[in-house]
């Protein structure tokens, strides 16, 4: 038996920061169904699984409700065997009901309910969908006394937070990860967790086809699963399905030198036009080399899909350089040397030392920078 | 630079050559009074130093005579850096220009006038850069004093290039200068120039106004997916109520239940109703039974009765005889009695008849007494009605009345007085008959004889015989005329009196006042007769009245058979034997109709007796008739055995129904198990109905919510919602960059702006340590604040003012220090410029002025000082040299 799972689709999610890039990432996440339905011809699997989170929200629009639904129309050859999750729990008149009513193809199965469904005469599905945004009770329980056709495969789908799982989950919707064992399962993929990750030998999480946020997996993937008969271990295979690459990188730069490497190893970065880069920064520039870094982050954030910088960690320390560029002496030395002597004073409250530090930079831009600018 | 003289000519006033000499170092004063031209003086000098002399200014044409033809010439004499020169400028006609130094002409036209602005060390130009450099800071014209010094881009590069020369540069200034400004400007797009809140069209409104859009899209998205939620919520709820609603197994136990209870009140209601039914039958039996024994009691008590009314019809019939004799025997004692009674009342008939004879013979009697009465009081009243016939004749006889008798008597008395006042004054006539004459002579128609004399009242005629009539006639007078009217009136009078005098009048009317007493004593007498009114209606009543005493006795005496009126004797004796007559009759028929009374109720009492005992026979007979149709003797004992044995029938069937009815009471459920049943039954059906009730409200609700659902997701409210609270949180990030990075800037420049206040306040320094003594001066311990471009911001004593706020004569003494101690400044560093006042100090009190006087000779030490004024007197303190403007004539 080969499927696909595939998890956390989270069709409609809105990425108003990006501004107007927001529509490319909401076209990404509709792209990634069409890379699993090639991935599943291209594999000879019959049956995607998708572990919950179709949508984003209980109540999208009518062209979000429909956008996936036509993507998953053009595999008709695949059967889509699609769960209600936290984010679009099975609410009577909610989104799966107006799914249902736009009259889904034969090749969409909706699983609204606990009940096993046939995958075909040797497989059966155990589906576990959310009847609301947070259950306190494990709704896999039921699995272990489902039953299925003798010497037929059991595979479990769920959504939601394995039991001291960790923070990681949205929500409590606990899963005990003994589940697959305790209900005899061949393999039980699991939805809510953005990242691929194995939970026990026959349980998984697929992650996101699509990333959608920084700090998860940087790459959308879904699993390729291969079920050699009953009580074999399943064999996965990881398929990439996403377009954007979503990187966090932590960065220290504490000299011009290190603002350098960082700019060439980061345009070493393949695919830089689908980079969805968050930087967080930490050290100490001198003022000359802070003003080198943002313009270096200027060409970065158009080299990129998009830039975000935290700079909360990265200090501006002016050296004795950096002062003698704004006056050697003067109104604006002095004024240079008390902001400095404000930014350094740890007794001071951080934003107000922060603050200084802008002003300085600030003032070392206008004076110092548009002088070197000219020069250079 | 030190002055030594000037001189003008077609300056102004002074259309001739005019001359100023006097000048010396230190302080110079030309004190002079107005129009003298001081200030004309004081242009001639600018003009003649800094204006191109062939330049066409209004300021030169002003400055022009009106009416010299000669040009408007100026030439100074001036000492500089260690040499002596003299300018002289000619202006507007034929102009002309001629520098000489030691004596030397160094230049000519144009090239004197540039030569002169470098020895000066001005740029070339107008007079505007005049205005900019020392001599515009230090030469100070009339009205300018009040004004506080505001050095040109050339004065202050002087007082920088001095001050700079003591403290060095002020590094940066400039720049941060032009820093501060642009920071400035970057803030005030964000902010008011107050800077106390956003500017209306600036990036942080903008951005304040998208965050509170956003804020609220973000609210109302909340709003309505927490709606969405509820809705959720509840039609779950209503779903999960509709499931147990429609439950078949619930909606099938509740059917049954209600037919069960429906069923079992059913047969409650069946067995109620046979109870019902069998009362009725048994009690219809019992009324049967009851009717049957009726029946019974009735027939044997007919029978009874028809037998008891036989015998008494026989004794009935045994008594009635007797009775009949009874009634005889009664009716003819009464009859006997009533015989006797009618002879009694015939007898007192007759004895009635005779007392009412008897009675009108006395009313007879009684009447004829009156009659002699009434023919006494006819006689009287004829007798006085002729009296006062024979009166009221006589009476209508007398025409006088007292009036008239007065009236005459009056008329008399007025005549009398009237001839007696004409008699007075009348003429006498006085006649003495001789014998001869005697019965000859008349006066009138009286015959006078002897002596007569008298009065002529009236036309008198006498005559002599037939000697001679001789008329005597008096003298009209008004008395006459009144006479003849008396007269005339009194004649009327005693005509319409018929009497002939006034003798004849007063008889008269003592006679009529006789008939009248007459009259009144007749009165008095019909009064007694009680005929006074009307004495003839009165006689003629008491004549009827006579007439019909005469017939009532004539009648008596015809109904009675009488020829007379019995005497009162005669009528007491009848009276008498009349009235024994009448107690004999009265006892006789008291006791006739005692007898008479017992005998009725005799007779009555034996008819009642009699018809007692016939009527009851009657009804006995009648009694014992409708018996026998009810029972007759014959069919007495068939009818009998009859009803007993009906009886005994219904007695059976009576039993039967109750006993039946017991037994059904006894298995039938009771009243409080009926009732029971029958709540149950309703409750089964209220439940039943409740519950399809509560099923179509809940349709309805989830109908309702289902719509409401459908609608808020196809209108994207989740992802609506999202989008908001995404674009809210751009929003505060936006919000907050700007915020931080306005907060950012002002720090940045209040930093530079501080920095830059502290440098100048050490750059000024030098400008206030030579400003300090001319200020202590006047104002000891001052310090003044200088800003920007040296500007006087204000002075410090004992608290910080503005300079704008001080008093108008204050604000020129500062202004006027600040000017001495800036000349002083370049003074010492080379620029030795002269500092000149034109009527300057002028709001000065005596104290301020002398120490003004102090201040002006302090700077007087450093370089030439003149003072233009018009006040010579207060100016006198001042010292130093005394300018004089000597014109042509004073010159040699």
């Amino acid at each position: 038996m080969r499927i696909i799972h595939s998890a956390d689709w989270q069709i409609g999610k809105v990425f108003k920061q990006f501004g107007a890039k927001e529509e490319t990432l909401r076209q990404a996440r509709l792209s990634a169904i069409e890379r699993l339905g090639v991935h599943a011809r291209e594999n000879d699997v019959r049956h995607v699984l998708v572990a919950g989170d179709v949508y984003d929200s209980e109540a999208p629009s009518a062209h979000t409700l429909r956008a996936p639904i036509e993507r998953m129309k053009t595999f008709g050859d695949v059967h889509w065997h699609l769960l209600p999750g936290n984010h679009d729990p099975y609410r009577p008149e909610g989104v799966w009901d107006r799914v249902a009513q736009l009259g889904v193809p034969e090749n969409i199965h909706l699983h609204l309910s606990p009940i096993p469904a046939m995958l075909d005469e040797n497989a059966a599905l155990l589906p576990a969908p959310l009847l609301r945004k947070s259950e306190f009770e494990d709704i896999t329980a039921w699995m272990g006394a489902a039953p299925t056709p003798p010497g037929a495969l059991r595979i479990g789908l769920a959504h939601g937070a394995v039991v001291d799982f960790g923070s990681g989950g949205e929500a409590s919707n606990p899963i005990d990860p003994t589940r697959a064992a305790k209900a005899h399962l061949d393999y039980l993929a699991l939805g809510d967790w953005h990242r691929t990750l194995q939970v026990g030998a026959k349980t998984w999480y697929a992650g996101t086809p699509e990333p959608d946020r920084t700090g998860g997996q940087e790459q959308g993937t879904a699993l390729l699963v291969d079920i050699a008969g009953p009580g074999a271990p399943p064999s996965i295979t990881r398929l990439a399905t996403g377009t954007y690459r979503w990187v966090t990188r932590p960065e220290r730069i504490d000299n011009e030198e290190a603002s350098a490497d960082l700019d060439r190893r980061l345009r070493e970065e393949p695919d830089l036009s689908r980079l969805v880069l968050r930087l967080k920064l930490e050290g100490s520039l001198p003022l000359a080399a802070y003003g080198a870094f943002r313009r270096r982050m200027i060409d970065l954030d158009a080299a990129v899909f998009d830039l975000d910088l935290d700079e909360a960690s990265l200090v501006a320390r002016p050296t004795q350089a950096d002062l003698e560029a704004i006056d050697f002496d003067g109104v604006l030395r002095r004024s240079a040397d008390r902001l400095k002597k404000f930014v350094d004073d740890s007794s001071a409250a951080p934003d107000l030392r922060r603050r200084a530090e802008e002003a300085l930079v600030e003032l070392y831009l206008r004076v110092a920078g548009a002088v070197r600018e000219e020069a250079a | 630079m030190l002055i030594n003289a000037l001189s003008v000519e077609g300056i102004g006033r002074f259309a001739g050559v005019a001359r100023v000499d006097g000048f010396g170092a230190g302080v110079n004063v030309l004190a002079a009074g107005n129009e003298v031209g001081k200030s004309t003086l004081f242009k001639a000098i600018r003009a003649c130093l800094f204006l191109r002399h062939d330049s066409k200014t209004q300021e030169l044409r002003d400055l022009g005579s009106d009416d010299s033809q000669l040009p408007a010439t100026v030439e100074l004499d001036f000492d500089h850096d260690g040499r002596r020169y003299v300018i002289r400028k000619s202006f507007l006609r034929s102009p002309s220009a001629v520098l000489s130094e030691d004596g030397r002409e160094i230049a000519r036209a144009g090239e004197a006038d540039k030569a002169i602005w470098d020895i000066l060390g001005m740029a070339p130009g107008s007079g505007r850069s005049i205005e900019d450099g020392a001599f515009g800071l230090l030469w100070v014209g009339q009205g300018a004093s009040f004004s506080a010094p505001v050095p040109g881009s050339s004065a202050s590069s002087l007082l920088n290039s001095a001050i700079e020369s003591e403290v060095g540069a002020l590094v940066g200034g400039e720049r941060a200068r032009l820093a501060i400004d642009e920071i400035t400007g970057e803030i005030r797009r964000n902010l008011t120039d107050s800077e106390r809140g956003p500017r209306s069209d600036g990036p942080l409104a903008r951005a304040r106004e998208r965050l509170e859009v956003w804020r609220k899209a973000e609210a109302d998205g909340f709003a309505k997916v927490g709606a969405l939620e509820k809705q959720f919520s509840e039609l779950a709820q209503y779903r999960r109520r509709h499931r147990e609603l429609t439950d078949p197994a619930a909606a099938a136990h509740m059917t049954r239940e209600l037919m069960e209870a429906r069923n079992k009140l059913r047969e409650a209601q069946a067995a109620r109703q046979e109870i019902r039914s069998l009362e009725a039958e048994t009690s219809s039996a019992r009324r049967a039974l009851e009717g049957a024994a009726q029946r019974l009691r009735q027939l044997r008590e007919t029978a009874q009765r028809v037998d008891r009314n036989r015998s008494l019809e026989a004794d009935l019939n045994g008594a009635l005889p007797g009775l009949l004799l009874q009634e005889e025997e009664a009716r003819a004692s009464l009859a006997r009695t009533v015989e006797a009674s009618a002879a009694t009342e015939s007898e007192a008939k007759e004895l009635t008849v005779g007392e009412q004879h008897l009675g009108r013979l006395v009313a007879a009697a009684f009447r004829a007494s009156r009659k002699d009465e009434l023919i006494r009081r006819l006689d009287a009243l004829e007798r006085t009605t002729g009296s006062l016939t024979t009166i009221d004749a006589q009476l209508t006889q007398v025409r006088i009345d007292p009036e008239t008798v007065d009236r005459l008597d009056d008329l008399d008395r007025q005549l009398a007085s009237l001839d007696a006042q004409l008699s007075a004054a009348a003429a006498t006539v006085a006649i003495e008959v001789g014998p001869a004459g005697a019965g000859r002579v008349r006066v009138g128609s009286l015959d006078v004889d002897g002596n007569y004399a008298a009065a002529v009242l009236a036309p008198t005629k006498i005559t002599i015989g037939d000697l001679a009539t001789i008329t005597v006639t008096p003298a009209l007078h008004p008395r006459h005329e009144a006479r003849k009217r008396l007269d005339v009136e009194r004649s009327a009078l005693l005509a319409a009196s018929g009497v002939g005098d006034a003798v004849e009048a007063h008889a008269i009317l003592t006679r009529r006042r006789d008939l009248e007493h007459s009259r009144r004593g007749v009165f008095a007498e019909l009064k007694g007769l009680e005929a006074s009114d009307d004495p003839a209606k009165a006689g003629a009543a008491v004549r009827s009245e006579l007439a019909e005493v005469r017939a009532a006795i004539d009648a008596v005496l015809t109904a009675t058979g009488r020829a007379a009126l019995p005497g009162q004797a005669e009528i007491d004796s009848e009276r008498l034997g009349h009235e024994q007559r009448r107690v004999m009759l009265e006892a006789r028929r008291e006791k006739l109709a005692a007898a008479r009374q017992e005998h009725q109720k005799a007779v009555e009492a034996a008819v009642v007796r009699r018809a007692d005992v016939s009527t009851r026979l009657e009804f006995v007979r009648k009694s014992i008739a409708e018996d026998l149709v009810l029972c007759p003797d014959d069919d007495r004992a068939a009818r009998d055995a009859a009803l007993v044995a009906e009886v005994a029938a219904c007695e059976a069937t009576q039993q039967t129904k109750a006993a039946t009815l017991v037994a059904v009471r006894q298995a039938a459920p009771d009243s409080a198990e009926i009732e029971r049943r029958e709540l149950r039954c309703s409750r089964l059906e209220r439940a039943l109905e409740n519950h399809n009730a509560e099923l179509m409200s809940l349709e309805r609700d989830i109908g309702r919510l289902t719509g409401q659902i459908q609608a808020a997701g196809g209108d994207g409210v989740g992802e609506a919602y999202a989008a908001a609270q995404e674009q809210r949180q751009i929003a505060e990030r936006e919000c907050a960059r700007i915020e931080e990075r306005i907060a950012t800037l002002q720090l940045l420049r209040d930093t530079v702006g501080d920095c830059l206040a502290e440098g100048r306040d050490r750059y000024y320094e030098p400008v206030r340590r030579h400003l300090r003594p001319y200020l202590n001066d006047l104002f000891p311990g001052a310090e003044l604040e200088l800003g920007d471009g040296f500007i006087i911001a204000g002075m410090k004593r004992a608290r910080s003012e503005s300079f704008k706020r001080l008093s108008g004569g204050t604000q020129e003494q500062i202004a006027v220090l600040v000017r001495l101690a800036m000349g002083t400044l370049l003074a010492e560093r080379g620029g030795n410029v002269p500092i000149i006042l034109d009527d300057a100090l002028v709001y000065c009190d005596d104290e301020r002025i002398n120490m003004m006087f102090d201040a002006l000779s302090r700077a007087a030490r450093h370089q030439q000082l003149i003072v233009l004024t018009c006040r010579s007197r207060s100016f006198a303190p001042l010292g130093g040299n005394t300018l004089r403007v000597r014109t042509s004539d004073e010159l040699p």
